[in-house]
Protein backbone atom coordinates (compact mmCIF):
# COMPACT_ATOMS: atom_id res chain seq x y z
CA UNK A 1 0.00 0.00 0.00
CA UNK A 2 1.13 3.53 -0.71
CA UNK A 3 1.04 6.36 1.77
CA UNK A 4 -2.07 8.36 -0.26
CA UNK A 5 -3.53 4.33 -0.28
CA UNK A 6 -3.37 4.36 3.38
CA UNK A 7 -4.58 7.80 4.18
CA UNK A 8 -8.05 7.72 2.04
CA UNK A 9 -8.80 4.20 3.04
CA UNK A 10 -8.33 5.50 6.89
CA UNK A 11 -10.79 8.32 5.77
CA UNK A 12 -13.21 6.27 4.39
CA UNK A 13 -15.60 3.15 6.05
CA UNK A 14 -15.10 1.00 8.89
CA UNK A 15 -13.15 -2.47 6.60
CA UNK A 16 -10.88 -0.51 4.58
CA UNK A 17 -10.06 1.43 7.63
CA UNK A 18 -9.16 -1.07 9.83
CA UNK A 19 -7.18 -2.89 6.93
CA UNK A 20 -4.92 0.58 6.08
CA UNK A 21 -4.63 0.62 10.37
CA UNK A 22 -3.56 -2.92 10.15
CA UNK A 23 -1.26 -2.45 7.34
CA UNK A 24 0.40 0.67 9.03
CA UNK A 25 1.04 -1.05 12.27
CA UNK A 26 2.51 -3.95 10.75
CA UNK A 27 4.85 -2.45 7.78
CA UNK A 28 8.66 -2.00 8.89
CA UNK A 29 8.70 0.90 6.40
CA UNK A 30 6.67 2.81 9.31
CA UNK A 31 7.16 0.44 12.32
CA UNK A 32 10.73 0.03 12.19
CA UNK A 33 12.13 4.21 12.11
CA UNK A 34 9.80 4.79 15.28
CA UNK A 35 10.63 2.15 17.16
CA UNK A 36 14.40 3.00 16.63
CA UNK A 37 13.53 6.64 17.06
CA UNK A 38 11.49 5.75 20.58
CA UNK A 39 14.42 3.18 21.26
CA UNK A 40 16.73 5.98 20.99
CA UNK A 41 14.42 8.24 23.15
CA UNK A 42 15.75 5.93 26.64
CA UNK A 43 12.44 4.17 26.04
CA UNK A 44 12.25 0.74 26.65
CA UNK A 45 10.96 -2.13 24.12
CA UNK A 46 8.12 -2.97 25.86
CA UNK A 47 6.95 0.76 26.14
CA UNK A 48 8.22 1.17 22.59
CA UNK A 49 5.83 -1.35 21.44
CA UNK A 50 2.83 -0.37 23.13
CA UNK A 51 3.10 3.66 22.07
CA UNK A 52 3.73 2.11 18.69
CA UNK A 53 0.16 1.35 19.11
CA UNK A 54 -1.12 4.14 19.87
CA UNK A 55 0.99 6.60 17.79
CA UNK A 56 -0.82 4.19 14.99
CA UNK A 57 -4.31 4.69 16.31
CA UNK A 58 -3.60 8.42 17.08
CA UNK A 59 -2.39 8.68 13.17
CA UNK A 60 -5.94 6.86 12.34
CA UNK A 61 -8.15 9.23 14.23
CA UNK A 62 -6.08 12.26 12.68
CA UNK A 63 -6.34 11.57 9.17
CA UNK A 64 -10.17 9.98 9.47
CA UNK A 65 -11.09 13.59 11.21
CA UNK A 66 -9.08 15.62 8.75
CA UNK A 67 -6.63 16.74 10.66
CA UNK A 68 -4.10 15.45 8.67
CA UNK A 69 -3.33 17.42 4.91
CA UNK A 70 -0.92 14.82 2.64
CA UNK A 71 2.21 16.36 1.31
CA UNK A 72 4.52 13.41 0.27
CA UNK A 73 5.65 13.59 3.87
CA UNK A 74 3.55 10.99 5.83
CA UNK A 75 6.46 9.16 7.80
CA UNK A 76 7.71 12.18 8.60
CA UNK A 77 3.78 13.16 10.11
CA UNK A 78 4.16 10.29 12.10
CA UNK A 79 7.38 10.64 13.58
CA UNK A 80 6.69 14.24 14.43
CA UNK A 81 3.78 12.91 16.13
CA UNK A 82 5.62 10.43 17.80
CA UNK A 83 8.02 12.80 19.04
CA UNK A 84 4.80 14.61 20.69
CA UNK A 85 3.53 11.22 22.06
CA UNK A 86 6.84 10.62 22.99
CA UNK A 87 7.31 13.22 24.90
CA UNK A 88 3.99 13.19 26.95
CA UNK A 89 4.95 9.78 27.92
CA UNK A 90 7.83 10.47 29.62
CA UNK A 91 6.25 13.36 31.25
CA UNK A 92 3.25 11.31 32.65
CA UNK A 93 5.59 8.98 34.07
CA UNK A 94 7.87 11.65 35.21
CA UNK A 95 11.11 10.49 34.18
CA UNK A 96 13.73 13.08 33.76
CA UNK A 97 16.69 13.19 32.39
CA UNK A 98 15.23 11.88 28.79
CA UNK A 99 14.22 14.27 26.48
CA UNK A 100 11.51 17.27 27.94
CA UNK A 101 11.14 18.97 24.24
CA UNK A 102 10.36 18.40 21.07
CA UNK A 103 13.48 17.86 19.17
CA UNK A 104 14.20 17.21 15.24
CA UNK A 105 10.68 17.81 14.89
CA UNK A 106 8.18 20.84 14.11
CA UNK A 107 5.48 22.60 15.83
CA UNK A 108 2.13 21.11 14.79
CA UNK A 109 -1.09 22.40 17.10
CA UNK A 110 -3.42 19.67 15.83
CA UNK A 111 -1.02 17.03 17.14
CA UNK A 112 -0.36 19.04 20.24
CA UNK A 113 -3.38 19.26 21.12
CA UNK A 114 -4.44 15.40 20.06
CA UNK A 115 -1.43 13.91 22.32
CA UNK A 116 -1.57 16.16 25.31
CA UNK A 117 -3.33 14.45 27.46
CA UNK A 118 -3.27 10.77 25.64
CA UNK A 119 -2.34 8.84 28.30
CA UNK A 120 -4.24 10.38 31.22
CA UNK A 121 -7.74 9.69 29.01
CA UNK A 122 -6.70 6.94 27.31
CA UNK A 123 -6.81 5.23 31.24
CA UNK A 124 -9.84 6.82 32.16
CA UNK A 125 -12.17 6.22 28.86
CA UNK A 126 -10.83 2.33 29.46
CA UNK A 127 -11.98 2.63 33.26
CA UNK A 128 -14.94 4.14 32.21
CA UNK A 129 -15.87 1.46 29.45
CA UNK A 130 -14.89 -1.01 32.13
CA UNK A 131 -17.55 -0.40 33.86
CA UNK A 132 -20.07 -0.79 31.48
CA UNK A 133 -22.44 -3.64 31.56
CA UNK A 134 -22.37 -6.06 28.38
CA UNK A 135 -23.34 -5.65 25.25
CA UNK A 136 -22.69 -1.63 25.97
CA UNK A 137 -19.05 -1.45 25.22
CA UNK A 138 -18.64 -3.51 21.82
CA UNK A 139 -22.11 -1.34 20.66
CA UNK A 140 -20.28 1.92 21.77
CA UNK A 141 -17.00 1.03 19.81
CA UNK A 142 -18.65 -0.48 16.90
CA UNK A 143 -20.79 3.06 16.81
CA UNK A 144 -17.47 4.84 17.08
CA UNK A 145 -16.02 2.73 14.70
CA UNK A 146 -18.27 4.04 12.13
CA UNK A 147 -20.64 0.91 11.41
CA UNK A 148 -24.41 1.26 11.05
CA UNK A 149 -26.90 0.77 13.25
CA UNK A 150 -28.07 -2.14 10.76
CA UNK A 151 -24.05 -3.15 10.98
CA UNK A 152 -23.96 -2.84 14.95
CA UNK A 153 -27.45 -5.25 14.90
CA UNK A 154 -25.69 -7.75 12.65
CA UNK A 155 -22.41 -8.20 15.10
CA UNK A 156 -24.01 -7.84 18.04
CA UNK A 157 -27.15 -10.08 16.85
CA UNK A 158 -30.18 -7.67 18.38
CA UNK A 159 -33.70 -8.07 17.37
CA UNK A 160 -34.29 -4.60 15.26
CA UNK A 161 -32.65 -1.60 13.75
CA UNK A 162 -34.47 0.83 16.30
CA UNK A 163 -34.02 -1.58 19.23
CA UNK A 164 -29.73 -1.15 18.29
CA UNK A 165 -30.27 2.30 18.21
CA UNK A 166 -32.29 2.41 21.60
CA UNK A 167 -29.81 0.15 22.89
CA UNK A 168 -26.96 2.52 21.80
CA UNK A 169 -28.29 5.94 22.91
CA UNK A 170 -28.93 3.76 26.14
CA UNK A 171 -25.42 2.89 26.97
CA UNK A 172 -24.08 6.41 25.24
CA UNK A 173 -26.40 8.05 27.67
CA UNK A 174 -25.10 5.92 30.38
CA UNK A 175 -21.27 6.51 29.67
CA UNK A 176 -21.86 10.13 29.38
CA UNK A 177 -23.44 10.20 32.89
CA UNK A 178 -20.65 8.17 33.90
CA UNK A 179 -18.18 10.44 32.94
CA UNK A 180 -20.43 13.92 34.18
CA UNK A 181 -19.80 12.25 37.81
CA UNK A 182 -16.96 11.95 37.42
CA UNK A 183 -15.45 15.83 37.76
CA UNK A 184 -11.88 15.47 36.92
CA UNK A 185 -12.39 13.24 33.76
CA UNK A 186 -15.25 15.88 32.82
CA UNK A 187 -12.51 18.78 33.07
CA UNK A 188 -9.98 17.48 31.25
CA UNK A 189 -12.51 16.20 28.37
CA UNK A 190 -13.66 19.94 28.18
CA UNK A 191 -9.91 21.24 28.23
CA UNK A 192 -9.14 18.54 25.28
CA UNK A 193 -12.08 19.27 23.87
CA UNK A 194 -11.09 23.62 23.54
CA UNK A 195 -7.40 22.85 22.05
CA UNK A 196 -8.25 19.63 20.08
CA UNK A 197 -10.97 20.97 18.54
CA UNK B 1 -30.49 21.36 33.45
CA UNK B 2 -30.42 22.50 30.02
CA UNK B 3 -26.59 23.86 30.76
CA UNK B 4 -25.93 19.65 31.41
CA UNK B 5 -27.42 18.63 28.56
CA UNK B 6 -25.87 20.54 26.54
CA UNK B 7 -22.60 19.39 28.00
CA UNK B 8 -23.12 16.36 27.59
CA UNK B 9 -23.70 16.74 23.72
CA UNK B 10 -20.93 18.83 23.67
CA UNK B 11 -18.77 16.03 25.13
CA UNK B 12 -20.26 13.78 22.43
CA UNK B 13 -18.06 13.62 19.21
CA UNK B 14 -14.81 13.87 21.96
CA UNK B 15 -16.00 10.65 23.66
CA UNK B 16 -16.80 9.27 20.15
CA UNK B 17 -13.06 9.95 18.67
CA UNK B 18 -12.09 8.74 22.62
CA UNK B 19 -14.36 5.51 22.31
CA UNK B 20 -12.64 5.07 18.26
CA UNK B 21 -9.59 5.20 19.97
CA UNK B 22 -10.42 2.70 22.41
CA UNK B 23 -11.85 0.51 19.74
CA UNK B 24 -8.81 0.51 16.90
CA UNK B 25 -6.12 0.23 20.13
CA UNK B 26 -8.41 -3.02 20.94
CA UNK B 27 -8.36 -4.27 17.34
CA UNK B 28 -4.03 -3.69 17.01
CA UNK B 29 -3.50 -5.49 20.04
CA UNK B 30 -5.63 -8.37 19.32
CA UNK B 31 -3.58 -8.77 16.23
CA UNK B 32 -0.47 -7.98 18.15
CA UNK B 33 -1.95 -10.94 20.39
CA UNK B 34 -2.90 -13.13 17.35
CA UNK B 35 0.50 -12.85 15.63
CA UNK B 36 2.07 -13.77 18.83
CA UNK B 37 0.43 -16.72 19.15
CA UNK B 38 0.52 -18.03 15.99
CA UNK B 39 4.53 -17.39 16.37
CA UNK B 40 4.44 -19.09 19.41
CA UNK B 41 2.45 -21.86 17.48
CA UNK B 42 5.37 -22.16 14.95
CA UNK B 43 8.12 -22.24 17.54
CA UNK B 44 6.47 -24.61 19.22
CA UNK B 45 5.63 -27.04 15.97
CA UNK B 46 9.47 -26.16 14.73
CA UNK B 47 10.83 -27.07 18.06
CA UNK B 48 8.54 -30.69 18.07
CA UNK B 49 10.13 -31.52 14.52
CA UNK B 50 13.70 -30.80 15.16
CA UNK B 51 13.07 -33.27 18.54
CA UNK B 52 11.12 -35.76 16.27
CA UNK B 53 14.27 -35.57 13.80
CA UNK B 54 16.52 -36.04 16.74
CA UNK B 55 14.89 -39.20 18.04
CA UNK B 56 14.65 -40.54 14.31
CA UNK B 57 18.05 -39.91 14.19
CA UNK B 58 19.17 -41.58 17.43
CA UNK B 59 16.87 -44.61 16.76
CA UNK B 60 18.32 -44.79 13.01
CA UNK B 61 22.41 -44.21 13.47
CA UNK B 62 23.01 -46.86 15.93
CA UNK B 63 21.79 -49.33 13.74
CA UNK B 64 23.55 -48.18 11.00
CA UNK B 65 26.80 -47.87 12.79
CA UNK B 66 27.06 -50.39 14.86
CA UNK B 67 26.17 -53.95 15.23
CA UNK B 68 23.28 -55.20 17.17
CA UNK B 69 24.45 -58.80 17.94
CA UNK B 70 21.43 -59.95 19.90
CA UNK B 71 19.58 -59.24 16.73
CA UNK B 72 22.05 -61.38 15.10
CA UNK B 73 21.42 -64.26 17.56
CA UNK B 74 17.83 -63.92 17.14
CA UNK B 75 18.12 -64.84 13.81
CA UNK B 76 20.62 -67.57 13.81
CA UNK B 77 19.73 -69.31 17.38
CA UNK B 78 17.39 -71.74 17.77
CA UNK B 79 16.63 -73.77 21.30
CA UNK B 80 17.44 -77.15 21.23
CA UNK B 81 14.71 -79.65 20.15
CA UNK B 82 14.20 -81.56 23.55
CA UNK B 83 12.36 -85.03 23.15
CA UNK B 84 11.21 -87.31 26.25
CA UNK B 85 14.49 -89.20 27.74
CA UNK B 86 14.51 -92.73 26.70
CA UNK B 87 17.02 -93.68 29.31
CA UNK B 88 15.89 -95.97 32.84
CA UNK B 89 16.92 -92.80 35.06
CA UNK B 90 14.41 -89.95 33.35
CA UNK B 91 15.64 -86.57 32.51
CA UNK B 92 14.80 -84.01 35.39
CA UNK B 93 13.49 -82.30 32.41
CA UNK B 94 11.33 -84.61 30.77
CA UNK B 95 8.38 -82.76 33.73
CA UNK B 96 8.49 -79.42 31.76
CA UNK B 97 8.22 -80.41 28.01
CA UNK B 98 5.24 -78.57 27.94
CA UNK B 99 6.97 -75.31 29.50
CA UNK B 100 9.86 -75.62 27.25
CA UNK B 101 7.51 -76.06 24.15
CA UNK B 102 6.36 -73.13 25.17
CA UNK B 103 9.28 -71.02 25.44
CA UNK B 104 8.91 -70.47 29.46
CA UNK B 105 12.68 -70.66 29.91
CA UNK B 106 12.87 -68.27 33.26
CA UNK B 107 9.97 -70.51 34.85
CA UNK B 108 11.84 -74.07 33.93
CA UNK B 109 15.02 -72.85 34.84
CA UNK B 110 13.88 -71.94 38.56
CA UNK B 111 11.95 -74.95 38.82
CA UNK B 112 14.96 -76.99 37.55
CA UNK B 113 17.19 -74.62 40.37
CA UNK B 114 14.46 -75.56 42.59
CA UNK B 115 14.80 -79.37 42.53
CA UNK B 116 19.23 -78.91 42.62
CA UNK B 117 18.19 -76.95 45.67
CA UNK B 118 16.33 -80.53 46.66
CA UNK B 119 19.27 -82.78 46.01
CA UNK B 120 18.43 -84.02 42.62
CA UNK B 121 21.37 -84.58 40.62
CA UNK B 122 21.09 -83.25 37.11
CA UNK B 123 21.59 -85.81 34.11
CA UNK B 124 23.96 -84.29 30.96
CA UNK B 125 21.27 -83.66 29.28
CA UNK B 126 19.37 -81.82 32.03
CA UNK B 127 23.13 -80.00 32.27
CA UNK B 128 22.65 -79.14 28.87
CA UNK B 129 19.60 -77.89 28.50
CA UNK B 130 19.66 -75.86 31.72
CA UNK B 131 22.89 -74.23 30.12
CA UNK B 132 20.76 -73.29 26.75
CA UNK B 133 18.15 -71.92 29.27
CA UNK B 134 20.56 -69.73 31.00
CA UNK B 135 21.96 -68.84 27.53
CA UNK B 136 18.01 -67.34 26.76
CA UNK B 137 17.78 -65.74 30.15
CA UNK B 138 20.55 -63.96 29.19
CA UNK B 139 23.02 -65.24 32.43
CA UNK B 140 25.93 -65.78 29.35
CA UNK B 141 28.16 -65.84 32.68
CA UNK B 142 26.36 -68.34 34.37
CA UNK B 143 26.01 -70.52 31.30
CA UNK B 144 29.74 -70.13 30.44
CA UNK B 145 30.84 -71.42 33.64
CA UNK B 146 28.58 -74.35 33.57
CA UNK B 147 30.10 -75.28 30.26
CA UNK B 148 33.40 -75.04 31.53
CA UNK B 149 33.42 -76.73 34.63
CA UNK B 150 30.99 -79.72 33.56
CA UNK B 151 33.31 -82.87 32.95
CA UNK B 152 30.82 -83.69 29.54
CA UNK B 153 31.04 -86.89 28.29
CA UNK B 154 28.55 -87.02 25.31
CA UNK B 155 29.83 -86.68 21.99
CA UNK B 156 27.04 -84.91 20.29
CA UNK B 157 26.69 -82.82 23.42
CA UNK B 158 30.07 -81.83 23.19
CA UNK B 159 29.59 -80.54 19.94
CA UNK B 160 26.00 -78.55 20.45
CA UNK B 161 28.24 -77.00 23.26
CA UNK B 162 30.98 -75.86 21.31
CA UNK B 163 27.97 -74.29 18.98
CA UNK B 164 27.11 -72.51 22.54
CA UNK B 165 29.91 -71.38 23.76
CA UNK B 166 30.52 -69.38 20.14
CA UNK B 167 27.22 -68.11 20.61
CA UNK B 168 27.84 -66.59 23.84
CA UNK B 169 31.16 -65.51 23.26
CA UNK B 170 29.50 -63.75 20.45
CA UNK B 171 26.62 -62.11 22.79
CA UNK B 172 29.88 -60.69 24.80
CA UNK B 173 31.24 -59.09 21.75
CA UNK B 174 34.26 -61.07 22.12
CA UNK B 175 36.95 -60.64 19.47
CA UNK B 176 36.54 -60.76 15.75
CA UNK B 177 39.42 -63.27 15.68
CA UNK B 178 38.83 -65.05 18.34
CA UNK B 179 35.48 -65.69 17.27
CA UNK B 180 37.21 -66.63 13.74
CA UNK B 181 39.02 -69.29 15.92
CA UNK B 182 35.93 -70.40 17.52
CA UNK B 183 34.05 -70.83 14.24
CA UNK B 184 36.65 -73.30 12.53
CA UNK B 185 36.20 -75.59 15.64
CA UNK B 186 32.65 -75.87 14.91
CA UNK B 187 30.24 -78.61 13.79
CA UNK B 188 30.05 -78.53 9.88
CA UNK B 189 25.81 -77.68 10.87
CA UNK B 190 26.79 -74.43 12.15
CA UNK B 191 30.30 -73.49 10.47
CA UNK B 192 28.20 -71.50 7.29
CA UNK B 193 25.80 -69.80 10.40
CA UNK B 194 28.88 -68.65 12.29
CA UNK B 195 30.24 -67.56 8.97
CA UNK B 196 27.13 -65.50 8.44
CA UNK B 197 27.33 -64.35 11.66
CA UNK B 198 30.86 -63.11 12.13
CA UNK B 199 29.95 -61.19 8.59
CA UNK B 200 27.31 -59.29 9.86
CA UNK B 201 29.75 -57.95 12.42
CA UNK B 202 30.28 -54.34 10.94
CA UNK B 203 33.71 -52.56 11.90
Amino acid sequence: MTDLQIINDLKSYPPLRDKALGFLFESPKYKTPILMFLRSRGMTKMDSEILWTDIVVKVGLLVKNGKYTHQDKFLAYIKNLANYMALNFFRDQKKKGHFDSIEDGFDDPAIEAATMHHQELKSLIDEQLSKLAEPCKPILLLWADGYSMIEIKEKIKLASESATRKRKHVCLKKLLSSIHSNQALCSLLKEYRNEYT
Amino acid sequence: MNTHNTDKEDLEPIIKDLLYEASAREKLTSKKANRFSKNLLYTITSIAAVFLLLIAAFQIVPSLSSTNYNEIIAQHYEFPAVNKSRSNNPAVIDQYLPSLKSKNYKEVLSEIRKQEARGIKLSEQDQFIKAHLLFSTDLIDEAKLLIENQNWQDEYIIEELSWLSFLIDFKKKASKANLLEQQKMLPLKYKDKAASMLAEIKK
